[in-house]
């Protein structure tokens, strides 16, 4: 199949193809979705050469297991950084390396990495980016700090509560408490706001 | 609240720790137990999911190098290859040149120039048999795989290995199983040209008993790839007997 179709195809459609073991699909996958996956891994491990071998195992294993896409769980996004997401979980554990801490004030560090050649989706991503971390850096320390050793630190609730000095229930009310603010501030664009008035 | 209601209340904790990935693995098969009977949870799941989707793109956005598309690339296309001859996956290019990686270091890496001769009927009386399978690449070049043979002394089924031959020449031996090294040594590999044996590539042994040698593109005229044990990556020529041997004529 020609490139430039491919490249005109739905996350959805190109999974289709990936699943046959189309390498022309899976490049265009990797196109698509390495960038994310490489930030997300490298903000997990903290060390470049290791955010590459976690992409490219995660990334491998999406091929060898030709995909294994359920879009029923969601977008192709959310579930290929899942995968990146556990590898580099695993990666952490063998080297016994603690997760690096998160900046969420590093929009100058940010900025002074811009570059020329940046294209409009990487323009794109990075304003998400700068909105996400607003979002997250709007909810209470004690909120934003639980979500982040879980999602970032790939720490247990019971490791986090240990870590804290804090009862189970407490640090597990804190991730619910700041993930609704979190998802309510998306729905509202980001400003983060009461979330008893919109939840399910 | 009612006592249902109050349920769901805690059940959204649980819920929330799930979307994180933060629950053990107990209380993983229980949630997802519950949410599989819940109506009222598992909407309340769906809601909160994107709040966890949009994590990753809250850290720094960063370009990857261009080397992890193409080693990444690289092992797509070995994959197809190795699939299509029947063997077992082929692994990644590793960055660091470590017991694995040295395996992929270009063929001419190690390789000593001067062309050795091999002492006198080495290369002679080898049991060999080669069956040949021609795949095309997905660029429209054919590649031929060889299927190299257990020679010398290696007890049965300690060895596999496929040679990789592409119409420019260049050739990857793929190493499917082969002996542990002994501490220090590395496999060899040789072009024979009559009674001259020319080193190519020095390998190891990744951790998985497997190795992906490139051999370069100087195989034009050669009539077998060969491999031995040698003490040094730049043995000038064959210290012991070959154990692999793949017929290109």
């Amino acid at each position: 199949m020609k490139r430039d179709h491919v490249q005109r195809l739905a996350d959805e459609e190109l999974m289709t193809l990936v699943d046959r073991k189309d390498e022309t699909a899976f490049e265009v996958f990797y196109e698509r979705h390495g960038g994310p996956a490489y930030s997300l891994a490298h903000r997990m491990v903290g060390d470049r050469s290791l955010a590459e071998d976690v992409v490219q195992e995660a990334f491998l294993s999406m091929w060898r297991s030709k995909a294994g896409y359920d879009r029923a769980r969601g977008s192709v996004r959310s579930w290929s950084l899942g995968i990146v997401r556990n590898r580099a979980i695993d990666a952490l554990r063998r080297a016994s390396t603690p997760a690096p801490k998160l900046n969420l004030d590093d929009d100058a560090a940010l900025e002074s990495q811009q570059s020329p050649e940046l294209t409009d989706s990487a323009v794109i991503r990075r304003e998400t980016a700068r909105q996400v971390r607003g979002a997250l850096g709007s909810l209470p320390n004690e909120q934003s700090q639980v979500i982040q050793l879980a999602y970032f630190g790939g720490f247990s609730h019971s490791e986090i509560a240990e870590m804290l000095g804090e009862p189970l229930g407490t640090i597990k009310g804190r991730m619910r408490l700041g993930l609704e603010k979190a998802r309510t501030s998306i729905a509202e664009g980001m400003a983060v706001r009461d979330a008893s008035e919109v939840l399910p | 609240m009612s006592r249902e209601s109050g349920m769901h209340e805690e059940r959204r904790d649980d819920i929330a720790a799930y979307t994180l990935g933060a629950l053990e693995p107990a209380e993983t098969a229980d949630i997802e137990a519950h949410l599989a009977g819940c109506d009222a949870c598992a909407e309340y799941l769906r809601w909160l999911q994107p709040a966890v989707d949009l994590l990753p793109a809250g850290v720094e956005q960063m370009r990857p190098p261009e080397t992890l598309r193409a080693n990444l690339m690289d092992a797509v296309r070995a994959d197809r290859r190795t699939e299509a001859f029947g063997g077992r996956p082929a692994q990644a290019k590793r960055r660091l040149f470590g017991l694995g990686g040295l395996s992929l270091r270009p063929a001419l890496a190690f390789a000593a120039v001067a062309v050795a001769v091999l002492a006198g009927g080495a290369a002679v009386g080898y049991l060999v048999s080669d069956s040949d399978r021609v795949v095309s690449d997905s660029d429209g070049g054919q590649r031929d795989f060889i299927e190299a043979k257990a020679v010398g002394t290696a007890p049965a089924g300690t060895l596999a290995a496929t040679l990789e031959h592409g119409a420019g020449g260049d050739a990857i031996l793929h190493v499917q199983r082969a002996p542990a090294l002994a501490p220090g040594n590395v496999y060899q590999a040789w072009v024979s040209r009559g009674d001259a044996m020319e080193p190519v590539s020095s390998f190891r042994l990744r951790d998985d008993g497997t190795a992906d040698a490139a051999l370069g593109d100087g195989l034009g005229g050669a009539e077998a790839v060969l491999v031995t044990e040698e003490p040094t990556p730049d043995s000038p020529q064959p210290t012991s007997l070959p154990i692999l041997r793949a017929n290109l004529k």
